[in-house]
């Protein structure tokens, strides 16, 4: 039987049936070929066709690699591009003969290089190096992210290796050349502050998603590492993020009831950041550690906030 | 409250002859069910009316707002010479009903350009009724200052068959020009009338010849008023009147208007002389939709050009029953209608992308209420009124967005809220011979307007100020208290009048220092609040002496004061004032002199960021004649007004803009 044919039709009945109800749902027999342990099951199938095809992410194709020939890694991110910031990138497995999604895969050691040639150096960047699974309800799909410094230029270019395994089997996609893109004007989401010596990166995640209300924000605090080369990993220290939000355009009027950005167990920070109306937004921080003491932010710009912000345009 | 104001705009001498048999079988109708103790006080718009009359010098080309300031209650928040506010009892539009016909409609501009008097015209109009505080018309809601029901003119059944009209005026000041036509056609089983209005006027002069910029306005208007009387008393009418004013400018302001249009529509059924219970049963459906664009493409030095549009729709019903039974005359009412507001502002930065707010969040309002009054007779000296009403409203923001934005100032705030409002009140009055003493007192609540409670970083040009809705305020309420003493007839009219209106949870815009404002160079952010009380207290005293049979001498003088809990005085509170009038009533000639002496705004509200007005003294003339040409009868105006140019601005002209210099005028009129 063809299994296309076949996919198509059990996802047409999840979908049909899961929109009836819990007791119907229990009743629907989904027929995946035994063979096909590796592969998810129809549901995960399709909740991850979906996520990778609802056109919001789409293939880095000079990412792909493939695994003995029998299976294909594919890289997503956010349509297609890279830009300067935090970037998500996305990782699925998919076995050719049935374009079925595998599970349990690996992506790590994920590198990106800028090479400056002009300068004649090399340096990375902020990156989550290892993947996670992105979404616990479609296991398919594996997460990372990686914060571009600066775009892809006459000056400099960014390569991206990284190392997949599954079953035993571990492939090392090297070094592709990757266009990474200038961000547009009112948008800065990456920023940087020096504590001891030692260099330290802010990336603000996905302010376009960002709406004008109540927010809540994640950033990494990222360490430079003591190779440049080395991808810089997420800070071990605890800081608290101050925030505030102003309008530099309408004479910096600002909102209240942001709060500060704290350190999840997971690594990330999350705070609230209020947004009164549409436009370009700088968000103001004051970094301080975990015995209150101010270690970036303390010196106003213009406006009488720190001059060390984000910029967003939503 | 005990006191109603009509003033009547029997418009041109020329449209008396119309509009008087509509009054006949309709308004009169109605009124008198309505006939209260009161003191109607008439304003007649034209000439050789007869004595006792009050004259308004410009006749039939007269604005509303000129109508509306010939009311002992009323004065005007002047943004420019168009489109006014109306105050009644020094209270403004949030404390202020305003119907037409009965019918609700909303005002669509989040700064107050577009007071909903400035949608229809004089021409639409028969006559104005005021009922001053909390005893207001039945379809009034959270009128505690008063409540102004604008009475629309319609040609009536079994008038004359046809009737044509024309009218002109021209003001030297400003080169105001207006010009009108309406036709009229009657007859036992139906009967239609409409017009059409047109108003033009360049930049004004304040006294001085210093020319006031931005003070140029553009105005259509027309109507058309349909009755159909299919079996006798069984009537059905149907209005529609279309406003549309453009290229408007606001001197006190920041913005101009490029077009204000507001389309107004009713349908409606009376059942007149019924038998039994009650004698009257008049029900209405109406619509109105009003869209309001600013536009500040014409001002010089914008920093951040601007689109500020803003939509007002209501849809609505009423359903009125009144009757008489012994004693008593009674009516009970029924309304309800839907009203959407929105208004949103879009700020254009070079090379950068627009940014966007919500002013008013798509705020729907359902409002429903049970109103109802009764006069009663006691005896010939005695009388009593009593009257009440209950409203029940429900709110909702239909805009995420907006919601969303206000919620960063009230975390968790709701977005739906349903409330109850109502208003009682009574009145007695005794009658001795010349003589008569009413008092009255009242106790009514309103819920906040739609900005009081949503409105998002609204500028108000005023104190400087953004101001921010606050969901979670309470409603207002009021008790009222008044008297007053009349002496009535010849040669010595006198009376006397004093209201007071004692406040819980007030209204009003507090700064709050922990917000930043958003428009540039303002001086902070209010967020509207309730004040534990505030008071105001108005007393006027007229005093006319019919000197001659020829010859009369009008005087009013006004006293206010209003003051909140912590002793600050309120703003826009009106000075001192003292009119006086010397009139000529001669055969088919009348003729006014006149002058209005206004005190330093002594009691000016620094608190809420009101700044000194000095006092002032204008003088006006006018004439009117009325005569025939053929078979044509003519109406002719010429006046003065502010004879001496005199620079001057009132304490309720925004940001203290001048009025007009001296202005010398001339109108006429035609009934064909």
């Amino acid at each position: 039987m063809n299994y296309r044919l076949f996919l198509f039709l059990g996802l047409t009945a999840i979908f049909l049936f899961s929109s009836c109800g819990d007791d119907v749902e229990d009743k629907v027999v989904i027929n995946i070929p035994t063979d096909d342990d590796e592969c998810c099951n129809a549901e995960e199938t399709f909740l991850a066709y979906s996520f990778l095809n609802n056109g919001y992410v789409r293939e880095l194709p000079e990412l792909r690699d493939t695994i003995d020939n029998k299976y294909v890694l594919k890289a997503y991110s956010a349509g297609g591009k890279l830009h300067v910031g935090y970037n998500d990138l996305f990782f699925a497995l998919i076995k050719i003969s049935t374009d079925g999604y595998v599970r349990d895969f690996q992506v790590n050691d994920i590198k990106p290089l800028m090479t400056m040639t002009g300068m004649n150096m090399q340096h990375s960047t902020p990156t989550s190096i290892a993947t996670t699974v992105y979404d616990d309800t479609f296991p398919a799909v594996r997460h990372a992210w990686i914060s571009f410094l600066m775009s892809s230029s006459d000056g400099g270019y960014w390569e991206l290796s990284y190392k997949a395994a599954w079953q035993q089997k571990e492939i090392e996609h090297s070094a592709t050349v990757i266009e990474v893109n200038a961000l547009g004007s009112g948008q800065n989401w990456l920023k940087s502050f020096k504590k001891d010596e030692q260099t330290y990166y802010l990336s603000l995640v996905n302010p376009n998603a960002f709406q004008m209300g109540i927010n809540t924000i994640q950033a990494y605090v990222s360490k430079q590492s003591a190779d440049k080369r080395v991808p810089y990993q997420i800070a071990d220290e605890t800081f608290t993020i101050e925030i505030t939000p102003t309008m530099p355009d309408m004479g910096d009027h600002s909102s209240p009831n942001n709060t500060p950005l704290i350190k999840q167990e997971n690594g990330v920070y999350e705070g609230n950041l209020n947004l009164s109306m549409t436009g370009l937004w700088n968000i103001h921080l004051v970094v301080k550690d975990q015995e209150g003491t101010i270690v970036a932010g303390d010196d106003n710009d213009n406006s009488g906030y720190s001059s060390l912000y984000w910029s967003v345009t939503i | 409250m005990i006191h109603i104001f009509v003033c009547k705009l029997v418009l041109g001498a020329g449209l008396s002859a119309m509009a008087v048999p509509a009054f006949s079988q309709t308004a009169q109708q109605a009124d008198s069910v309505d006939s209260k103790e009161v003191t109607l006080s008439e304003v007649t718009v034209t000439s050789a009316v007869g004595a006792g009359r009050k004259v308004a010098g410009k006749g039939h080309t007269a604005s509303i707002e000129e109508h509306l300031l010939q009311l002992n209650n009323v004065t005007m928040i002047r943004r420019g010479s168009y489109a006014w506010e109306p105050v009644v009892n020094n209270m403004t539009t949030e404390r202020v009903s305003t119907t037409i016909d009965g019918m609700k409609i909303f005002y669509a501009c989040t700064d107050k350009m577009d007071p909903v008097t400035s949608y229809v015209e004089s021409g639409n109009l028969q006559r104005i009724r005021l009922d001053a505080g909390l005893d207001g018309n039945p379809q009034a809601t959270g009128n505690i200052g008063g409540s102004i029901d604008l009475k629309l003119r319609k040609a009536g059944f079994a008038a004359k068959p046809q009737e044509y009209n024309a009218t002109a005026g021209y003001e030297s000041n400003g080169h105001l020009q207006v010009y009108g036509i309406d036709a009229a056609f009657s007859s036992s089983k139906i009967y239609a009338n409409m017009g059409a209005f047109y108003r033009h006027a360049g930049n004004y002069k304040a006294g001085g010849n210093e020319e006031v910029g931005f003070s140029q306005f553009r105005k259509v208007n027309t109507f058309l008023n349909l009755g159909w009387q299919p079996r006798q008393n069984h009537i059905i009418e149907g209005t529609v009147i279309f406003d549309r004013a453009t290229d408007v400018g606001y001197p006190a302001l920041n913005m101009d208007v490029s077009d204000a249009t507001g389309l107004i529509t009713s349908l409606s059924y009376r059942h007149e002389y019924l038998q039994g219970f009650f004698s009257r049963w008049e029900s209405k459906v109406y619509y109105n939709h009003i869209t309001h664009n600013m536009d500040d493409t014409g001002r010089p030095d914008v920093v951040i050009h601007m689109d500020m549009p803003g939509r007002s729709s209501t849809a609505g019903l009423y359903s009125l029953l009144q009757g008489t039974r012994g004693n008593h005359q009674f009516q009970l009412n029924y309304d309800a209608y839907h009203n959407t507001l929105f208004a949103d502002m879009t700020m254009y930065v070079k090379g950068a992308k627009p940014m966007y707010m919500l002013t008013w969040p798509d705020v729907g309002t359902i409002n429903s209420g049970l109103a109802l009054s009764d006069d009663i007779s006691l005896g010939a000296r005695h009388s009593l009124r009593i009257s009440a009403k209950g409203s029940w409203q429900h709110r909702r923001i239909n805009n995420d967005e907006g919601f969303r934005a206000l919620s960063i100032y009230f975390p968790g705030m709701s977005r739906t809220n349903s409330d109850f409002s109502g208003r009682v009140a009574a009145s007695y009055s005794y009658h001795q011979g010349r003589w008569k003493f009413s008092v009255g007192t009242g106790y009514g609540n309103r819920t906040p307007t739609v900005t009081e409670a949503y409105g998002y970083f609204l500028n108000n040009t005023f104190d400087r100020y953004d101001y921010i809705g606050n969901p979670a305020l309470k409603n207002e309420s009021a008790i009222e208290v008044n008297a007053s003493a009349s002496l009535t007839g010849n040669p010595i009219e006198a009376r006397l009048e004093v209201n007071t209106f004692f406040f819980q949870n007030y209204i009003i815009g507090i700064p709050d220092s922990r917000l930043s404002a958003m428009t540039i160079g303002a001086a902070g952010v209010k967020l509207y609040q309730n004040l534990p009380s505030a008071q105001i207290v108005n007393a006027t005293v007229n005093l006319n002496w019919q000197i001659l049979r020829w010859l009369r001498w009008e005087n009013n003088i006004r006293y206010s004061y209003g003051k909140e809990n912590t002793g600050a005085w309120l703003p826009l509170i009106a000075p001192f004032s003292y009119q006086s009038k010397c009139k000529v009533l001669w055969g088919n000639v009348e003729a006014e002199v006149g002058t209005e002496v206004v005190a330093r705004q002594n009691n000016f509200s620094q608190k809420y960021g009101e700044t000194l007005t000095p006092g002032y003294n204008i003088w006006h003339i006018n004439a009117g004649w009325r005569f025939n040409l053929g078979k044509v009868l003519c109406d002719l105006h010429v006046g003065i007004d502010n004879i001496f140019d005199h620079y001057y601005s009132t304490y309720s002209d925004w940001n203290h803009i001048p009025q007009k210099g001296r202005n010398i005028y001339t109108n006429i009129s035609l009934q064909f």
